[in-house]
C-alpha cells in the first residue's frame, strides 16, 4: 500500500517532482531484460497496469546494436582470406557496420551481418568469400533471395 | 506598478507572449491572427523581445518550427486560426504526443465551406480530441493573462496549450488591459530548460511503436490531461495572488448560489451573459452564468458541482458538431449523466459570426424556460 | 582527397539498424555520419530510413534523432536551428534526411521554404527513386520508364530534377552523391557541415527490392549509374558549378538492363535515353 500512494501522490505533484527515478524525460535505462517494469496506479480502488515509459516517447541511443536481428535469418556470411590488404574499403559499403578493422586486419562482427554479399562484391582484391550458412542437402523451396 | 493601456486581443496575445520571454517564435501570416503575429515581430525589430523567428512558408510549417525548438529546448510560440489551424492538425497531435509545452493563440473563426473569416468556436472544437489544454477567453484582460498563465501550465504538466480568443470581437477590439510588469512575470514564470534533443544526452525521439507500447503511451497522456485539472486551478491562483486576477481556473459560477435556472457560456459572449444574468436578477429571476474557461481538460467535477440545485441548464455553443450537437452542451450532458437529472437545453448560435449580443442571449434565456419541458438534442436559435 | 585510414572508425549509424539486406540507405547514412560527427542532430521524416532505424524503445542512432511527420523535417530543423541559436550553441550540424518522397514530393514545400529562407541546415535526400516504404510507388523522383509496384507499364516523365531546383532557390551549397563514391560523398558532407546557410546533398542510394537487382549490389548497380553518366556527381558552390567525378560513359543499357524494374524497355526507349545523356554531355550521337 506504501508504495501505491508513493506512486499516486507523485503523478499529482506535476512534471518538477515526477522527474524521479520512475519516470525519465527522456528513455530510461535499459535492464537485463529489456525496458518494461510495470508500474500500477491505485485508481477508486481498481489497479490499473501501465508500463512505466519515458515522457517524450524516446529510445537509448545505440540500443539497436544490442540486439540485432539480421543474424536469425541470415543466409550466408563472409570469410575474409589472406589477400586482404586491409585496405578498409569494404567497411565502407556494409550496410550494418559489420566489417571491422581489428589488430590490423578486417574482420567481421558476425552478429551484426544479415549476409547481403556486398563485400565480397566490392572487395578490390576478392578477399572476401560469402560462405552458405546452411550447407546440407536443399530443401523442398529454392533460397535464392527473397523478393 | 501595472500600466494600463488600449489593447487589442492581438496586442493582449502578443504583450502575453513578450512577457513570458519567448526564445523562438514561428507563424504563418491568417486573418484575423496575423495583428498577434505582426505585433510581436514588431517587439523583435525594436529589439524589445529577443526571440529567433522562422518565417516559415505555410501554417503546417509554423507548428513544426515551433515544435522543433520546443524539442531542442526553448520556450515557443505560435498564433494561428481556423483554415491554418486545421492545416496544422497533424502537427497539433504530434506536438500533443511528444508532450511538448508550445503554447499557441487561436484568434477562433469559422470553417470552410463556405469560406467565413468571421468568428466562431468551430476550429478550436475540431481538435478536441488532440491533447491539448485548450482555454477560452472571455475579454483582452484576460488573453493577456491567460497567455502569461499558459506557459506555466504547459510546462508543468508538458501539455500544450491552446489559448482562444474570437477573431474581430476580441482580436481587433479595443479595451483596457493591465499589462504587468516584466520583473513580476519572470518571477512568476521562471524557466528551466529541457532538452529532448541534445549532443551531449543522444536520444531517438519519436521512434515506431507497436500496439505493445502506444496504448500505454497514450493512458499516460492522459493521466497529464487530468492532472491538468489541478494544475489550471494552483496556476490561477497563483497569479490571483500575485497579479490581482486569477479568472478561476477552470470554471467560475457567477451569481450561481441560490440559481435555478443555470446559463453555460465560453469566450467572448461571457461578458454580454453577465450584463444580461445582472438585469434578469434585478427583476427577480433566480438565473446564474456559468463560465468555462477551461474546455479541455473538461472540468466535470467542478461543473456538477455548480449544478447540484439546479432546475434548468442551457447551455449556449458557438459551434456545432454535424448531426451530433453543441460541443459545451454534449459535454454537460455527459457530465450529467449519473449525477442529476435535470433538463438541458443546447441552443447553437452565433455560428460564422452571426450577432450573439445581450438581446439575443436574454431572448434565448427566455425561449429556453418556455420550452424547458421539451426534450431536444439541441436547437437553433438565431436563424 | 580524403584517405579512408583518416575516418573515423566508429559508427554514429548503422549497427543493429532494420533495413533489408544490401540496403543503400543504410550505407549511406552509415558514410555520412562519419563526416558529420556527433555533434549533430539528425530529424527524419516518415521513410524507410525512419523504419530502419528502430522501433519502440531501441534506436540504431548514437546522436540524437527524431523521427518528424512525413512533411516537415526541413521545417522542424529550421526551428531546432532557431533554439541551437538561442542558446548561443554553434558547433551543432542540424540535419534533414529524407527520402525522395520527403524532399521533392509530399516534403517539398517545408524544403523549398528551409532553402529560401537560407536556415543553417544540411537537407540530404537519400534517394531510391520510389516510395519503398510504402512498397515502392512511383514518385517524381522515379526515372523515365521504371516499373513500379503502381505503374506497372513505367514511368511517362522523367525525374524531377531537384539539384537544379535547389540552385535556382540560390542556395549556397548543392551536391549529388552516391554511395559507390564514398570519399567524394565524404568531402561533400564535410563541406557542407563547415557551412553556415542552407546545403542541398542528394544521394543515389539503391535499393535492391525496388530496383530489383540482387541483394549485393546496390553499391555496384550505383556506381554503374554514374559511370553511364545518367547520375552526374557535381558541386555547386556560391553559384560555382564543379563536376566532381567524370564519368567512363559506358552505355546506359549496362546500368538500366540488369535492373528487373528496366526489364521491359525497348530498344527505341534505351536509345532515347542514351540520346539524352549524349545531349546532356555534349558527345556522341543524339538521335531526336
Amino acid at each position: 500500500m506504501i508504495i501505491f500512494a508513493h506512486c499516486t501522490r507523485s503523478a499529482q505533484k506535476g512534471f518538477g517532482a515526477s522527474l524521479g527515478r520512475w519516470e525519465k524525460y527522456c528513455s530510461h535505462e535499459l535492464t537485463a531484460l529489456g525496458m518494461i517494469v510495470a508500474f500500477t496506479y491505485l485508481k477508486r480502488g481498481r489497479c490499473i497496469l501501465v508500463k512505466n515509459l519515458p515522457v517524450v516517447p524516446s529510445a537509448k541511443a545505440g540500443s539497436m546494436a544490442e540486439n540485432p536481428s539480421g543474424i536469425s535469418w541470415r543466409e550466408q556470411h563472409p570469410e575474409i582470406n589472406t589477400a586482404c590488404n586491409n585496405c578498409l574499403v569494404c567497411t565502407l559499403f556494409c550496410p550494418e557496420g559489420a566489417l571491422v578493422e581489428q589488430s590490423g586486419q578486417v574482420s567481421a562482427i558476425l552478429n551484426l551481418c544479415n549476409g547481403c554479399g556486398t563485400c565480397a562484391v566490392e572487395c578490390p582484391r576478392k578477399a572476401i568469400t560469402m560462405v552458405a550458412e546452411y550447407q546440407g542437402a536443399p530443401g523442398v523451396f529454392s533460397s535464392k533471395g527473397c523478393k | 506598478m501595472m500600466s494600463v493601456t488600449l489593447l487589442t486581443g492581438s496586442e493582449a496575445a502578443a504583450y502575453g507572449a513578450k512577457l513570458a520571454r519567448i526564445e523562438v517564435l514561428s507563424y504563418y501570416p491568417i486573418t484575423p491572427a496575423f495583428p498577434a503575429m505582426e505585433k510581436i515581430s514588431k517587439f523583435i525589430e525594436d529589439g524589445e523581445l529577443k526571440t529567433e523567428f522562422v518565417r516559415v512558408e505555410c501554417d503546417h510549417s509554423a507548428l513544426a518550427a515551433a515544435l522543433g525548438a520546443s524539442l531542442a529546448g526553448s520556450r515557443t510560440f505560435t498564433v494561428t486560426t481556423s483554415q491554418g489551424l486545421l492545416y496544422m492538425t497533424e502537427v497539433v497531435y504530434h506536438t500533443a504526443g511528444l508532450r511538448q509545452p508550445v503554447v499557441m493563440a487561436v484568434a477562433n473563426r469559422a470553417l470552410s465551406a463556405p469560406h467565413s473569416r468571421f468568428p466562431e468556436h468551430g476550429d478550436a472544437i475540431s481538435q478536441d480530441a488532440s491533447g491539448w489544454i485548450q482555454l477560452f477567453c472571455e475579454n483582452n484582460q484576460e488573453v493577456l493573462d491567460t497567455t502569461v498563465q499558459a506557459f506555466k501550465i504547459a510546462e508543468s504538466c508538458r501539455l500544450p496549450v491552446m489559448v482562444n480568443y474570437e477573431g474581430y470581437i476580441q482580436s481587433h477590439t479595443l479595451e483596457e488591459v493591465d499589462v504587468p510588469e516584466q520583473g513580476r512575470v519572470d518571477e512568476f514564470l521562471p524557466f528551466m530548460r529541457v532538452s529532448a534533443l541534445d549532443v551531449n544526452n543522444p536520444q531517438g525521439i519519436n521512434t515506431v511503436t507497436s500496439p505493445d507500447f502506444y496504448m500505454d503511451y497514450k493512458y499516460r497522456q492522459n493521466e497529464a490531461m487530468q492532472q491538468a485539472l489541478e494544475s489550471i486551478n494552483t496556476v490561477a491562483a497563483d497569479f490571483g495572488r500575485e497579479f490581482g486576477r486569477d479568472w478561476s481556473g477552470l470554471i467560475e459560477g457567477y451569481r450561481m448560489d441560490d440559481a435555478e435556472h443555470a446559463v453555460l457560456t465560453m469566450g467572448s459572449m461571457t461578458g454580454n451573459a453577465r450584463i444580461v444574468i445582472d438585469e434578469l436578477r434585478e427583476n427577480g429571476k433566480k438565473v446564474g452564468l456559468i463560465k468555462v474557461r477551461s474546455f479541455r481538460p473538461f472540468p466535470r467535477e467542478a461543473l456538477c458541482k455548480l449544478l447540484k440545485n439546479i432546475k434548468l441548464v442551457t447551455v449556449l455553443d458557438k459551434n456545432i458538431v454535424f448531426g451530433a450537437g453543441g460541443a459545451l452542451g454534449m459535454e454537460t450532458k455527459a457530465a450529467l449523466f449519473g449525477f442529476r437529472a435535470v433538463p438541458v437545453k443546447s441552443y447553437v448560435v452565433g455560428l460564422g459570426g452571426r450577432d450573439f449580443g445581450p438581446q439575443e442571449i436574454k431572448k434565448v434565456i427566455a425561449l429556453s424556460e418556455e420550452n424547458a419541458d421539451r426534450e431536444t438534442a439541441f436547437e437553433w436559435f438565431g436563424l | 582527397m580524403l584517405n579512408i585510414k583518416d575516418l573515423p572508425k566508429d559508427d554514429l549509424f548503422g549497427p543493429g539498424n532494420a533495413g533489408c539486406r544490401g540496403c543503400g540507405a543504410a550505407i549511406a547514412g552509415r558514410q555520412a555520419m562519419k563526416a558529420l560527427g556527433s555533434r549533430t542532430i539528425v530529424t527524419i521524416p516518415a521513410s524507410c530510413m525512419a523504419t530502419l532505424s528502430g522501433n519502440n524503445q531501441r534506436t540504431a542512432w548514437n546522436v540524437p534523432f527524431y523521427h518528424t511527420l512525413f512533411e516537415i523535417a526541413p521545417a522542424v530543423s529550421a526551428g531546432i536551428r532557431a533554439s541551437l541559436d538561442a542558446q548561443g550553441i554553434k558547433d551543432v550540424n542540424v540535419v534533414s534526411w529524407a527520402g525522395d518522397a520527403g524532399t521533392a514530393d509530399i516534403g517539398f514545400q517545408s524544403l523549398s521554404g528551409a532553402a529560401e529562407r537560407n536556415d543553417s541546415i544540411i537537407h540530404v535526400c537519400y534517394d531510391n527513386e520510389m516510395y519503398m516504404n510504402t512498397g515502392g510507388q512511383t514518385g517524381s523522383q522515379t526515372p523515365l520508364y521504371a516499373m513500379t509496384s503502381n505503374q506497372q507499364k513505367g514511368k511517362k516523365t522523367g525525374k524531377k530534377d531537384m539539384l537544379a531546383i535547389m540552385v535556382a532557390h540560390g542556395a549556397g551549397y548543392v551536391a549529388s552523391a552516391a554511395i559507390s563514391h564514398p570519399l567524394d560523398l565524404f568531402e561533400k558532407f564535410r563541406k557542407a557541415a563547415a557551412r553556415d546557410g542552407f546545403s542541398y546533398i542528394h544521394i543515389l542510394a539503391p535499393c535492391y527490392r525496388g530496383w530489383d537487382i540482387p541483394t549485393d549490389q546496390s553499391v555496384a548497380t550505383a556506381r554503374r549509374a554514374v559511370d553511364c553518366g545518367l547520375w552526374e556527381l557535381f558541386e555547386v558552390e556560391d553559384g560555382i558549378r564543379a563536376r566532381t567525378c567524370e564519368p567512363e560513359f559506358i552505355p546506359v543499357e549496362d546500368y538500366l538492363l540488369p535492373q528487373g524494374r528496366f526489364k521491359n524497355l525497348t530498344v527505341e526507349q534505351i536509345q532515347k535515353v542514351q540520346s539524352d545523356v549524349n545531349r546532356y554531355y555534349g558527345r556522341g550521337e543524339v538521335k531526336n
